[in-house]
């Protein structure tokens, strides 16, 4: 009896952790923000946000260093919006994009801008 | 080596307090408005082939609310007389921020006589660079009076070999 109590106990404080996890894992308002224009306005074939905030924890970009800091991102986007554009008007197109989330303190962003032809998914 | 008649003023930056220095007087001088000696190093130090250099219009259009038309000037004037200019956070020898770290190793090794703005000096510089180039991040690299790009832009076109074509071409201009 006791037993089966304890077994219960652990299956949901695992449950709960699971959940905390996810919660973890999940993308910030910022990154979700981006992932919205970005994928409203390029209609991308393929679009990854990957936050790296962690790494350049301390650095000016991201004093705090706080784990849910939002402050560095790797953005790699292949889209056909990129066709007859060089990578500086490539580049620019996306920090135009993201000009709220720039000003809202995003400090870099890494950023991968390929044609469907280009990154061979066309 | 070239650089001395790149770099104009025949101190070519190796040291990081003469580099900072240099930048720092040549572009805040300008920007505080003293015509006469920003004039005289014009005539002497703009190559002939460099007036007929055209800067990016795109660099160059759209009024700018915090980029007042001195400051314009004196960066048009600056990317002109240079032919490869790094606007970066910090000093060719001590770089603050990763990214103008990696542009400073990608210009270290290409060999090309090159000099750096540490926008971290100067707050009227930093936001009238972002909008001189319409780019809000720094590094930021121009190459022939022409916005070349960013880090992720140097990382791409050193790989490329884009980057030394571009650079060849532009020192043999």
């Amino acid at each position: 009896m006791l037993r089966l109590a304890q077994a219960r106990l652990l299956h949901m404080s695992a449950a709960a952790a699971a959940a905390g996890g996810g919660a973890a894992a999940k993308a910030g308002p910022i990154a979700t923000s981006m992932q919205l224009k970005l994928t409203e306005a390029l209609q991308p074939v393929s679009l990854s946000i990957q936050n790296d905030s962690h790494k350049h924890a301390g650095h000016s970009g991201n004093p705090s260093g706080a784990p849910d800091a939002e402050t560095h991102f790797k953005v790699d986007v292949v889209s056909a919006a990129f066709e007859g554009k060089n990578p500086v008007q490539r580049h620019r197109l996306v920090y135009q994009l993201l000009a709220a989330e720039i000003e809202a303190g995003v400090h870099a962003l890494a950023l991968k801008t390929k044609t469907p032809a280009e990154a061979g998914t066309a | 080596m070239q650089s001395a008649a790149i770099v104009g003023t025949g101190a070519p930056c190796v040291a990081a307090t003469s580099q900072q220095h240099l930048c720092r007087s040549k572009l805040v001088t300008q920007l505080r408005g003293r015509p006469s000696v920003a004039g005289q190093r014009r005539t002497l130090l703009l190559r002939p082939q460099a007036l007929g250099q055209a800067p990016d219009p795109a660099a160059v259009a759209g009024p700018g609310a915090g980029l007042s038309p001195e400051l314009r000037l004196a960066i048009e004037q600056f990317i002109t007389e240079n032919k490869v200019v790094a606007f970066i956070k910090g000093t060719k020898q001590f770089p603050q921020c990763g990214f103008s770290n990696t542009v400073v190793q990608i210009l270290n090794s290409t060999g090309v006589p090159y000099v750096t703005v540490n926008v971290l000096e100067d707050d009227l510089l930093r936001g009238g660079m972002k909008e001189f180039s319409q780019w809000p991040t720094f590094p930021q690299v121009y190459i022939g009076a022409e916005f070349f790009g960013g880090a992720d832009i140097m990382i791409a076109s050193y790989t490329s070999g884009e980057l030394s074509e571009t650079l060849e071409a532009t020192m043999n201009a």
